[in-house]
């Protein structure tokens, strides 16, 4: 009783006034006011039964009142019992589509694995104006772990704007930049793996995505200047390295390009690629010889490799080594007409 | 007479100075800007829409200026009676401008046309028009008396295959025209899904963009002879043009790169390897892209090429490749070494970082700021209309490029510097442009150009930047060879420099010209001209006058061709 009329005195104006018992001789509306406050404080002081248990008979006094079916569900959310946490926050937004008890129920179908059902309270609560960065937070992941990227990074990036947690915004922000470079928009990843590296310069994984990203986005200035940060820290792995010997290759540098993809190919001799690259810039330097030996390598490990036979015809050719130029580009021919045959096909392959 | 004086020392002391060019946009004051092309639709459903359409520029009058023809497409739903774009003839009036001649010329039809390959196929002095086309190319005679006549069915062209590019040129040397014609794709709407067709998607990168060329049926491209009675045959499969497997062909350049006497072909083909077919002597072919170095990128991958030209850019006298290509390919660039072998010089020569991000289509050498090295340029656009939205560093609208030939550092090759990222040479209007090349359409001595714009008004622009430097010009006309000098070599010697120009029928993409040869001689006022022509025939003229355009007719000394109304055939 001592608490009750305690609680009575943050009731509102006219309830203030009344003893809890005057209080229940109130319209069902403002005797559940009175309930849910009192339950408020039972629930402050870490009585989360009998504040239960008042909220139950405000529900039953008032059934729409939405804050105690909401505060209810909340209890029942925090005590585990899923199903009637449940029951009373899909109560309290059918009545009133609030964003605090929308988010806990969306919550509570999360973690009761009612996917389905918890995107719906989370599309509707993330149309909200305001939506809360739990809900957004929630939507996001739930998008993400379903594979529909393309809504899932623009809710990553609504949640972004709104994150409190550095922790949680940081991880948002590398997942949505792994997105849009997933979904062929490196340009727009840019800056969130740039906001990254501002407040983690040391983190030369999201570097070397980041450099990725710019040389999708043809960017090679800006991708030449974050190889050349990796590699200064020794962070380059065999990928980077090889792109940006492609980069020197393009500018014409074939003393770079020559040394980068060759530093790439040994650290990994799988790429086939980068082993082609680099054939490409020994001939270009002038050392048709050290290219006849990559593309020979080469060949041994993948005899079909069309590339790496024209690549060879035309070095012999160069070094004067006729006879052996042509064999190399009837090989060539050989394996890339049988491409093309497969390719010519008529619409759809 | 001390003025007198002091102006002509005033002129002495004016020497030559390389600079670099300028190029004045004159489209509106040339009367062309109203002139409108269509290509299908602006969201580009089908490849069909996408290629552009070209333009010739040829003396159709004999009156020394050369006029314009613009080939105009159509679109797939049609147009409503007396709205349907027709092809456009337009005369130069010598002052500047161009009159519309379409009406009396007989040019006037609608068809959905693409590319123009202009020569005098009947020897009578006057230039003939082939126009390729979606549906049935068409051959116009030129009358003579300003019209031409449709001869298509009576001259026994039956081409209907999709044709993109055409040359005129005399491939088994009897002094007549042949005319190769480079086709593309088989389109058919029936069979080709539309762009974002949710049955049938064609995707780049991530984006649903219009199907084709990779997974259409290619189409052979045909080779017909000129029987000299003003019919011709198809002799492809004969000539030994590949007919087993088709390659999309876009461009065709035609020029006697081994100098062994006959006009070879280069055929740039999107997706598939370029070929090129060395003339046997005979009007026979062997096909020899692959084993000469010419048929791949650098990489040794088919790429999407469009358009090509032939030019000696590194002045030793051979004939070299240049070829315009998808975005992210790079242009290539092949220096011929002799013994039919081509070297990429793509890298070396600064194309491929230059043009990396270019989707480029008509091109051409030709000595912009006549300092006596053939400079190149490029005219830029993409297909996808949605590209810039791919964030792949490309864009729909491109600006054309300018690249100069300078020596490189080393020394010992050439690099072309592209002026749009030093200097303003041209107005740097971003355009998704297709055809066109180089011509002199005010006959001041320096090569102008006139381009083609995907459903825009062509743009035309006259070459300002290169007044100070000696040039000599000539028009070509054979009398044992064919008259429209197709396929003549001059070289120009001046102060221990030697020059080789050649006119080999076709060249960059959708795009014909009169044979022309043209010398930039930057501080030289005389040079030294040896005459090779089809078939043998040779002339040598000395101390010929600078700043000046010749006609030169076979066996005849040259003459001044201020009044250059073409001799009588």
């Amino acid at each position: 009783m001592i608490a009750r009329l305690r609680v009575a005195a943050f009731l509102p104006v006219l309830a203030l006034a009344l003893p809890a018992a005057a209080a229940r001789s109130l319209t069902p509306e403002l005797q559940a006011d009175a309930l849910y406050e009192e339950a408020l404080g039972l629930l402050s002081e870490g009585r989360a039964g009998d504040a239960a248990s008042i909220l139950r008979e405000a529900v039953t006094v008032s059934p729409g009142h939405w804050r105690s079916h909401c505060a209810l569900g909340r209890i029942h959310a925090e005590s585990r019992q899923l199903d009637a946490a449940v029951a009373s926050l899909e109560a309290a937004v059918a009545i009133q589509p609030d964003a605090a008890c929308m988010a806990l129920l969306a919550q509570a179908l999360l973690v009761g694995e009612k996917l389905d059902r918890a995107e719906v309270v989370l599309r509707r609560a993330a149309a909200l104006e305001g939506a809360g960065e739990s809900v957004l937070y929630n939507f996001a992941r739930l998008l993400d772990r379903s594979e529909r990227f393309e809504e899932a990074v623009d809710v990553w990036v609504r949640y972004i704007a709104v994150a409190t947690d550095p922790a949680r915004a940081a991880s948002a922000r590398l997942r949505a930049a792994r997105l849009l470079a997933l979904l062929g928009r490196p340009l727009d990843a840019v800056p969130y793996y740039r906001a990254l590296l501002a407040g983690d310069p040391a983190r030369q994984d999201v570097r070397s995505e980041l450099a990725t990203a710019l040389m999708r986005a043809s960017r090679h200035d800006e991708a030449w200047a974050e190889y050349e940060i990796l590699m200064a820290s020794g962070a380059a792995d065999a990928a980077a390295l090889s792109s940006a010997g492609s980069i020197c290759q393009l500018r014409r540098d074939l003393k770079c390009a020559v040394d980068l993809l060759g530093r790439s190919v040994a650290m990994d001799r799988s790429s086939i690629p980068t082993r082609v690259a680099l054939a490409m810039a020994q001939a270009q330097s002038g050392d048709d010889e050290a290219a006849i030996g990559t593309l020979q390598a080469i060949v041994a490990d993948d005899p079909e490799n069309v590339k790496a036979w024209f690549l060879m015809g035309q070095s012999l050719r160069k070094l004067g080594r006729v006879e052996e130029a042509r064999r190399a580009m009837e090989r060539h021919e050989r394996i890339h007409e049988k491409i093309m045959r497969e390719k010519m096909t008529p619409h759809p392959p | 007479m001390i003025l007198g004086i002091a102006l002509r020392l005033a002129l002495a002391a004016a020497a030559w100075e390389p600079s670099q060019g300028s190029f004045t946009d004159v489209t509106a004051a040339a009367g062309l800007s109203g002139l409108h092309v269509v290509s299908g639709s602006a969201a580009k459903d089908y490849i069909l829409e996408t290629i552009g359409t070209g333009v010739a520029a040829f003396d159709f009058d004999n009156d020394g200026w050369q006029d314009l023809f613009f080939v105009n497409g159509s679109r797939l739903e049609g147009f409503p009676a007396g709205e349907a774009p027709l092809q456009r003839l337009l005369r130069n009036r010598g002052d500047g401008t161009f009159e519309d001649v379409t009406a009396r010329s007989g040019l006037g039809a609608h068809f959905w046309g693409f590319g123009a390959a202009t020569g005098d196929y009947d020897n009578d002095g006057m230039t003939d028009l082939y126009v390729t086309a979606w549906g049935p190319d068409r051959l116009f005679r030129n009358r003579g008396d300003g019209t031409f006549a449709d001869v298509s069915e009576a001259s026994g062209i039956r081409d209907d295959r999709w044709g993109a590019s055409a040359a005129f040129a005399d491939f088994d040397n009897d002094g007549l025209l042949d005319l190769f014609i480079a086709n593309y794709v088989s389109f058919d709407t029936k069979k080709v899904p539309r762009r974002a067709d949710p049955e049938r998607p064609c995707w780049y990168r991530g984006a649903m963009v219009m199907c084709g060329p990779t997974g259409l049926e290619a189409e052979a491209d045909i080779l017909y002879r000129n029987n000299g009675d003003g019919t011709f045959e198809d002799v492809t499969a004969r000539a030994g043009i590949r007919t087993d497997i088709g390659m999309f062909g876009l461009g065709v350049a035609v020029a006697d790169y081994d100098e062994d006497g006959d006009s070879d072909i280069y055929v740039a083909n999107d997706a598939t390897p370029n070929q090129l077919y060395r003339n046997r002597g005979d009007g026979t072919f062997d096909e020899v892209g692959a084993m000469s170095g010419v048929a791949y990128g650098s990489d040794g991958t088919e790429q999407g090429s469009m358009g090509t030209a032939f030019g000696d850019y590194d002045g030793d006298g051979r004939l070299d490749i240049v070829v315009t290509n998808f975005s992210h390919q790079s242009f290539q660039l092949y220096r011929y070494a002799g013994e039919g072998y081509f070297e990429d010089m793509t890298y070396p020569s600064g194309l491929a970082e230059a043009t990396f991000l270019s989707l480029g289509w008509a091109t051409g050498f030709f000595d912009m700021d006549n300092d006596g090295d053939l400079d190149i340029f490029f005219a830029n656009g993409h297909v996808y209309p949605g590209v810039d939205a791919m964030q792949i560093g490309t864009t729909y609208l491109q600006r054309n490029q300018f690249m100069r030939n300078d020596p490189a550092p080393s020394g010992a090759e050439r690099l072309f510097v592209d002026l749009g990222r030093q200097a303003r040479v041209a107005p740097d209007v971003l355009r998704s442009y297709r055809g066109g090349g180089p011509f002199d359409f005010d006959r001041d001595g320096d090569l102008d150009l006139v381009l083609t714009v995907m459903d825009s008004p062509p743009v035309l622009l006259r070459n300002d930047g290169s007044a100070s430097g000696a040039w000599i010009g000539m028009r070509p006309i054979g009398r044992v060879a064919n008259r429209s000098g197709v396929g003549v070599r001059v070289a120009a010697a001046a102060a221990g420099r030697r020059q080789v120009r050649h006119s080999g029928g076709g060249g960059s993409f959708l795009w014909s010209a009169d044979s022309w040869v043209h010398f930039g001689l930057a501080g030289e006022e005389k040079a030294d001209l040896e005459v090779l022509w089809p078939g043998g025939g040779r002339q040598t003229f000395r101390g010929v006058k600078a700043r000046a355009a010749y006609v030169l007719v076979e066996g005849e000394p040259l003459r001044d061709a201020r009044a250059m109304r073409a001799p009588a055939p």
